[in-house]
C-alpha cells in the first residue's frame, strides 16, 4: 500500500478516526500497532514475522541490559542483538550479492567455490527498521536510554506505519517518550501536516513518477542517447530521486503529525548545498546522523590523522552505499561520495562563491546518481563517457522542455527554503484554507502519473 | 483562541476530576469546535468537487490513443453515416463497412456505415461510446449495431487501471456495474473485491486523477483520424505486427486446437447448447433495457450482434424472445454459418481474417436488410 494510492486514503482515514475516538492512550497505541502490522501485511504478511522477531530480540536484549551491570554479559547481549538483526538483514539483503561475488572471484582464481544465488525476496523496509532497533539497543547499552518495559510501546516504535518502510529512521530517544503522553486532537495543528502531505504527494505522484517515464528509457539504453540528453537525464534523475524520497518523508511526517507524533526531518533542501559535506547534512539526514553517531564517531570521528580520516570517511560511505543496496554500483557510489568528502577536508570548497558551490554540488551529486541508478558498472561507464562532449554514441534526444522543469524546480526549491509555507498556512482563516486546499487538490490530481510507482527507497 | 480556551479545562478535568459544571462548558466548546471542523471539511470538499467539475469541463472527454482515431473520425462526420457498428476487436476485425454498404445501398438511397470496433472494448465502455454517438446527434444516422453486451464487471488486471477502463465510471454506469456484481453468482469476497475496484475507479474518474494527458492532446492526430475515416474504421489484423503477427504464426502453424474447439462447438450446437444458461439467468437485463431505451428515444434502431465466438455466452435469442432485444443477429452457430468457423476465415482463434470478415459482413448484411428496409420505409413515410 503506497501513500499515493487511493486505498491508503481509506486506510488512513479509518486509522485517524478510530485513533482520535479512542479515549485511552493505551488503546490508541494498540490500535496504531494493529494498523501498522496491517499496513505491512498488505504488502506481504509473511514478512511480519521478521519485524516481530526483530522487535522481540531487541526488547529482550534491552531488558537484559537493564538487569545486569556485568560488562561481559552486557557485551554478549549487544552481540546477540547485532548478530540477530544484522543476520536477518545480511541474509535477505546481501546473501546473493556476496555469494555471487565470491563465486565469481574464486572462479577467476581458478578455485570455483560452489556458491549459488537463492531466490530471496527482499522484505520491504528491512534496512530502515533494522537500523531503528539497533540504535535502541546501542543506546541502552551505552546508558543513554533506559530500556522500555512496555512491549507494545517498543513494537509500535519499530513498526509505526508512517515511517516503517522508508523512514525517516527514528531513534528510540525521540519516539518512545512521545508514547507516554496522552494527545488531544484539539492540540494538533491539522493544517500544516495537511499541506505537508499534499506537497509530498505532488513531489512523488506528479513529479517523480512522471519524470521516471522520461528517465527510465535513458538509463536502460544510455548508448542510444546524445550528450545533452544524457546530462538532462542525469539531472532529471537527481530531481526524481529527491522528489520520490523527500516526498515520501513529507507524507510520513505529515501522517505521523496528524496522529499526534513528531518524526525527525529527513531533508533540508539538499540542492541548495554548496559543498558535498553540506549536502550530506541535508540529504537523508536520519541515515547520515545514524552513521555518524554509531559508526563514524566510534571510529575516531574527526580527531584522527588525514590518512585515517580519509579511510574512515570512505569506509563509512562504502557501508552507506551498501545500505542502499547489494550491488557494486552502490559500493562505488558510496566510495565516490567518501572521496569527495575527504577531498573537501583538504581543498576548502566552502570558499567558492555560493553559485559556484551549488553548481559543484549538483554536478558531483548528479554524476554520482548516474552510478547509483545504472543497472551495472559497465552501463554507468557508458553513461558517464557519454557525458563528455564527443563521448556519446547515440542520436536519440529527450524533449528539451524538461530543462524548464529543472529551472522551475530550482526556483521553487530556493523560494520554499527562504519563505516556508507554514506561516501563511497557520495564519489564514479556516474557511479560506478549506477552499484553497480543496481547489489545489483538484488541480493537482490530474497531473499525477497514471500508474502507481513504488517509492524508490522501498527497495532499500 | 476560543477553541484553545475550551479545550484546556477538558484536559485538566480528565486528570483532576473537575466539577460537572466546568465539564459541561468544556464539552459544549468541544462540540462547537468539532462542528466547526466538520463544516470546514465539508467546505473543502465542496471546493474540491467544484474545481474537479471545472477541470473535467476544461479537459473534455477522454480520447485514449486506442479509441481516439475511430471515435473522432465518426463523430466528425456523423451525418455521413446511416449505421455505426460498435464493439470489441471481434467487431473491429470482423465487419467490413464496404460490404454492408454494397448490399444495403439502393438506387437513390446510398447506405454508408462505419466500424467503431475498438480492441478490448467491453460492454460498459461500449455503452459510453453509444452515449457519445447519441449525444453528438445526426440527421442521417438510423442504425446502431452493437456487439451483444455481457456487462462484464471484470477485466484483465492489465486493463483495469487504464484511462479507458476508468473513464466509463460515471455515477450511472458505476451504479449499474455495482448492481450487476451483487446480482451475479460469485463469492462474497469476489463481489466485495470487484465492488471496491469499481468504487475506486469511480473516485479516480471523479477526481480526474492522472488525466493530464488530455490537456493539449490535440496535436498529431489529424492524420490518423483521416486515415480511419478513409477505411470507415475497418482495419484488418493482417496489417498488424508484433503480438498479432506472432499469434497468427502460431495459429497457422498448428490450427488443430482451434479445430477441436469448433468440433465441440458443432456438437453443442446439435444439442442446442451453445449458450450458458447460468449467464442467461443472471444476465443484467436492466442495463440492456436502459441502453435500448436510450437508443430508441434518440430515434435510432438498435441491432445487437453476436460474433462467431467459440466461447459460450448468454442466450441472446432467449433475451430477444423476452422482448429485451428488438433486433438480433446471432452468428454463433457453426452449423448455420460453417464458413465463419473455417481456419481460413480466421486470423487467430478469436478474430476474423480479411476473408472471414467479408463473409461475416455478408451474413450481417443479409440479416440487416429487412431491418434497414423497414427503417428506410419509416423514413419515407
Amino acid at each position: 500500500m503506497l501513500f499515493t494510492e487511493f486505498r491508503f486514503l481509506g486506510f488512513f482515514l479509518l486509522v485517524f478516526a478510530v485513533h482520535w475516538l479512542l479515549p485511552w492512550n493505551r488503546a490508541r497505541k494498540l490500535w496504531l500497532l494493529a494498523a501498522s502490522y496491517s499496513f505491512y501485511a498488505a504488502w506481504d504478511w509473511r514478512f511480519l514475522s521478521l519485524i516481530v522477531a526483530s522487535t522481540l530480540i531487541d526488547y529482550s536484549v534491552g531488558r537484559g541490559l537493564e538487569l545486569t551491570d556485568d560488562r561481559t554479559r552486557r557485551r554478549g547481549l549487544l552481540v546477540v542483538s547485532l548478530v540477530g538483526n544484522l543476520g536477518i538483514l545480511g541474509f535477505f539483503k546481501y546473501y546473493n550479492f556476496f555469494a555471487v561475488s565470491a563465486a565469481e572471484f574464486t572462479s577467476w582464481l581458478g578455485l570455483g567455490l560452489p556458491l549459488q544465488a537463492l531466490e530471496i525476496v527482499l522484505p520491504m523496509g528491512i534496512s530502515f527498521y533494522t537500523f531503528q532497533t539497533l540504535s535502541y539497543t546501542v543506546d541502552v547499552y551505552r546508558g543513554r536510554l533506559g530500556a522500555t518495559h512496555s512491549l507494545p510501546d517498543f513494537a509500535l516504535f519499530v513498526s509505526f506505519f508512517p515511517q516503517l518502510v522508508a523512514g525517516p529512521i527514528v531513534r528510540a530517544t525521540e519516539f518512545l517518550p512521545q508514547l507516554t503522553d496522552t494527545r488531544h486532537l484539539a492540540d494538533i495543528a491539522l493544517r500544516v501536516p495537511l499541506v505537508r502531505f499534499l506537497m509530498g504527494y505532488v513531489k512523488k505522484a506528479c513529479l517523480a513518477d512522471n519524470i521516471a517515464a522520461v528517465v527510465d528509457p535513458v538509463f536502460a539504453e544510455p548508448a542510444a542517447f546524445d550528450t545533452v540528453s544524457l546530462w538532462l537525464a542525469s539531472f532529471l534523475y537527481s530531481l526524481q530521486i529527491y522528489c520520490d524520497f523527500s516526498g515520501y518523508s513529507d507524507m510520513a511526517i505529515a501522517c505521523a503529525a496528524l496522529l499526534g507524533y513528531h518524526l525527525p526531518e529527513n531533508f533540508g533542501f539538499p540542492y541548495l548545498a554548496t559543498t558535498v559535506q553540506d549536502y550530506w547534512r541535508r540529504w537523508h539526514i536520519t541515515l547520515t546522523t545514524w552513521f555518524r553517531d554509531y559508526l563514524y564517531i566510534p571510529m575516531g570521528g574527526n580527531r584522527v590523522g588525514p590518512v585515517r580520516l580519509t579511510i574512515n570517511l570512505c569506509t563509512v560511505f562504502l557501508l552507506c552505499g551498501l545500505w542502499h543496496g547489494a550491488a557494486w554500483t552502490f559500493v562505488v557510489w558510496g566510495v565516490y561520495h567518501g572521496f569527495f568528502l575527504s577531498l573537501e577536508r583538504f581543498v576548502p570548497m566552502r570558499r567558492l562563491p555560493s553559485w559556484l558551490g551549488h553548481v559543484y554540488v549538483v554536478l558531483v551529486v548528479s554524476c554520482g546518481f548516474v552510478i547509483f541508478r545504472s543497472s551495472g558498472l559497465a552501463e554507468a561507464g557508458v553513461f558517464l563517457r557519454g557525458l563528455v562532449p564527443g563521448g556519446a554514441t547515440g542520436a536519440y534526444a529527450i524533449w528539451n522542455g524538461w530543462w524548464l522543469l529543472l529551472v522551475a524546480f530550482g526556483l521553487v526549491h530556493a523560494a520554499l527554503a527562504r519563505w516556508p509555507v507554514e506561516n501563511p498556512v497557520r495564519n489564514s482563516p479556516g474557511w479560506a484554507f478549506a477552499v484553497v486546499y480543496g481547489v489545489v487538490v483538484a488541480l493537482v490530481l490530474p497531473w499525477a502519473a497514471n500508474q502507481y510507482e513504488p517509492f524508490i527507497y522501498f527497495q532499500f | 483562541m476560543d477553541r484553545a480556551r475550551g479545550d484546556r479545562p477538558s484536559r485538566v478535568n480528565e486528570s483532576l476530576g473537575a466539577s460537572p459544571t466546568v465539564d459541561r462548558t468544556a464539552s459544549c466548546a468541544g462540540r462547537s469546535a468539532a462542528r466547526r471542523r466538520v463544516g470546514l471539511v465539508l467546505l473543502g470538499l465542496a471546493a474540491f468537487l467544484s474545481a474537479t467539475w471545472v477541470v473535467a469541463r476544461v479537459q473534455g472527454p477522454l480520447r485514449a490513443p486506442s479509441l481516439r482515431p475511430q471515435l473522432e473520425a465518426v463523430l466528425a462526420d456523423l451525418d455521413g453515416y446511416d449505421a455505426v457498428v460498435i464493439g470489441s476487436s471481434r467487431i473491429q476485425r470482423g465487419v467490413q463497412p464496404e460490404v454492408l454498404d454494397a448490399r444495403l445501398s439502393a438506387p437513390g438511397r446510398p447506405f454508408r456505415s462505419f466500424n467503431l470496433g475498438v480492441a478490448g472494448m467491453k460492454s460498459f465502455e461500449a455503452d459510453r461510446v453509444v452515449s457519445e454517438v447519441l449525444a453528438a446527434g445526426s440527421s442521417r444516422l438510423r442504425l446502431l449495431l452493437i456487439e451483444a453486451p455481457e456487462w462484464q464487471a471484470d477485466a484483465k488486471p492489465l486493463h483495469m487501471f487504464t484511462a479507458r477502463f476508468t473513464d466509463w465510471h460515471d455515477p450511472r454506469r458505476t451504479w449499474l456495474v455495482l448492481r450487476s456484481i451483487w446480482r451475479s453468482e460469485g463469492s462474497l469476497l469476489r463481489k466485495l473485491e470487484l465492488s471496491w475496484l469499481h468504487v475506486r475507479l469511480f473516485f479516480t474518474r471523479l477526481s480526474n486523477y492522472g488525466s493530464h494527458e488530455r490537456f493539449g492532446s490535440d496535436s498529431g492526430w489529424s492524420g490518423r483520424v483521416e486515415r480511419m475515416a478513409d477505411v470507415q474504421g475497418y482495419r484488418p489484423l493482417e496489417i498488424s505486427r508484433g503480438n498479432a503477427a506472432r499469434r497468427r504464426a502460431a495459429f497457422v502453424a498448428d490450427p488443430s486446437p482451434y479445430q477441436a474447439v469448433v468440433r465441440q462447438l458443432r456438437h453443442r450446437a446439435r444439442g442446442g447448447a451453445l449458450s450458458d444458461s447460468s449467464r442467461t439467468r443472471r444476465y443484467d437485463r436492466e442495463s440492456l433495457r436502459q441502453q435500448v431505451e436510450r437508443i430508441e428515444e434518440a430515434g435510432l434502431t438498435p441491432v445487437y450482434l453476436v460474433p462467431p465466438l467459440t466461447a459460450p455466452t448468454a442466450d441472446f435469442a432467449a433475451l430477444a424472445e423476452e422482448g429485451l432485444i428488438p433486433h438480433l443477429i446471432d452468428l454463433r452457430d457453426p452449423l448455420e454459418y460453417p464458413e465463419l468457423f473455417q481456419v481460413e476465415s480466421r486470423f487467430d482463434k478469436e478474430h476474423m481474417s480479411i476473408r472471414g470478415a467479408r463473409e461475416m459482413s455478408q451474413a450481417i448484411a443479409e440479416q440487416l436488410e429487412p431491418v434497414w428496409t423497414g427503417v428506410a420505409a419509416g423514413d419515407r413515410g
